[in-house]
């Protein structure tokens, strides 16, 4: 009788994913100390980073959105082997609460159309990277109110996780009104783009190798070694 | 297997009565300490419940058909397993969160087919139209999020088939096997025909159990499976 391996086949589903919205501050600030640079070689290591990471490889989707003299999704999703590094130039105000509504939408379109495809996939991240405050909308106004309420209400039914990163002057308490209460903001300590971004890889890679029912244990960024301080606002 | 933990899936099965038996696979999960303990548990105490129901509610040549009692016994089987993990984790001094794991018990009785599960995994039966699935892995948004015995909802998260017919050969596998075994659309799960139709053809044709079961076995740990998930896996054969 024949070996049972050789007898069946085997479904091979798509990977699951893992997508991951990085919601860059484009703002004119940012040339200030080399960040924007800064900020765009932490993204080309972090690409690099998931992308020697053989099962995060497979399963994390990348999208850019940045947001300065306009809100632009730079980056559509994409798996990470076809994800190009944008070219980032900081110019302009901060539109944050236009950014972080893109961010949403961008997400639950994503999700919408895996479930279409069939896929399996992980709870969304967004990673938020700021050296300013929102310009487009202040503490109680109707813009604040509805993006303040889209976030909170989204980071509590489990639509999405969301990260805060000040990066200094940021204005850490704005931040902290702004971020999901259970999460509040971290600020960059000196500048430590290239750690915060080796970081954030290491995060991926282990969330994208989670089986069901695992409770992945990110390291803590804000340890002697870390890259972020919690604020004193 | 390659991780250095112990095996959280468990199943156990029994033959209670001529023309019946019934089945039961448990998954423990990753992030509770003790899940591989709470999942022998559970999976023990299911089919010890229900073969003892089968005995003294309809003994030898009496049918299971009325789907009420059915699924009243597997209503009590799965509460009889929470029960003894609540009872476990009283005693060890654990939480009962330590103890979390899914569940899937199979009754078959005299060619009908019953199940009942919480959390993922699922089940497949043989029928004239080919594989069918007679349990799905369930609704749950996130790959790595699950409702598991220990909840607090389980009886609201309890999934119950009752009294399919027309069933000759079934598998119950955990979610380790979910990938390797099912496709999945818009519309849900499908069982995979070229994986279970020689599946079930070799469990029928097989004169050695104890060969089969090595042969299962060997199937799972191939690297084929392996690329498909690191997860623990388990896959319940019965032909009848």
């Amino acid at each position: 009788m024949a070996n049972l391996e050789d007898m069946v086949e085997i479904a091979y589903p798509q990977q699951p994913h893992c997508p991951t919205v990085l919601l860059l501050d484009t703002s004119g600030s940012m040339t200030l100390e080399g960040k924007i640079a800064q900020l765009q070689e932490g993204v080309a290591l972090f690409r690099e980073e998931i992308g020697n990471d053989e099962l995060a490889r497979k399963r994390v989707d990348l999208a850019v959105i940045t947001f300065g003299d306009s809100v632009d999704v730079v980056s559509p999703f994409s798996s990470v082997e076809e994800f190009e590094v944008p070219a980032l130039e900081a110019k302009g105000l901060t539109p944050m609460g236009a950014a972080i509504n893109t961010a949403i939408d961008l997400v639950e379109r994503r999700k919408k159309d895996y479930r279409t495809e069939g896929i399996d996939y992980y709870r969304p991240w967004i990673f938020m990277i700021t050296d300013g405050e929102p310009t487009d909308m202040y503490e109680g106004d109707a813009t604040w109110n509805k993006v303040v309420e889209n976030l909170h209400d989204g980071e509590k039914e489990g639509k999405f996780l969301f990260f805060t990163v000040g990066v200094e002057p940021a204005d850490m308490l704005t931040l902290k009104k702004i971020a999901p209460q259970n999460r509040g903001p971290v600020k960059l300590r000196e500048n430590n783009f290239r750690e915060m971004f080796i970081w954030l890889s290491r995060s991926q890679a282990k969330v994208s190798a989670s089986s069901v029912g695992d409770q992945v244990v990110l390291e803590d960024p804000l340890g002697p070694e870390g890259w972020a301080e919690i604020p004193t606002y | 297997m390659d991780r250095d933990i112990p095996c959280q899936d468990a199943w156990a099965a029994g033959v209670p009565g001529e023309n019946r038996f019934v089945l039961a696979v448990a998954d423990g999960l990753g992030s509770a300490r003790h899940s591989d303990l709470g999942a022998r548990l559970a999976v023990d105490v299911a089919v010890e419940t229900l073969s003892r129901h089968c005995t003294e509610e309809a003994g030898p040549g009496v049918r299971l058909c009325e789907i009420e009692k059915t699924e009243r016994m597997l209503l009590d089987a799965a509460g009889s397993a929470r029960s003894a993990l609540v009872e476990e984790a009283g005693l060890a001094g654990y939480a009962i969160r330590d103890l979390a794991c899914t569940l899937i018990i199979v009754l078959c009785d005299q060619g009908r087919i019953s199940v009942a599960q919480i959390g993922d995994g699922g089940v497949v039966g043989l029928t004239a139209r080919g594989p069918v699935l007679l349990s799905d892995p369930g609704e749950s948004e996130y790959l790595n999020v699950v409702t598991p015995l220990t909840g607090d909802d389980w009886e609201a998260d309890l999934r119950i088939t009752a009294d399919i017919p027309g069933v000759s050969a079934c598998a119950a596998f955990t979610d380790g096997c979910q990938r390797a075994v099912l496709v999945k659309d818009s519309e849900g799960y499908e069982p995979f025909a070229p994986f279970f139709l020689p599946l079930f053809s070799y469990a029928r044709d097989v004169m050695d159990p104890a060969l089969a079961g090595d042969e299962v076995a060997s199937l799972l740990s191939s690297q084929r499976f392996s690329e498909n998930s690191e997860d623990d896996k388990t896959l319940c054969l019965a032909v009848f």
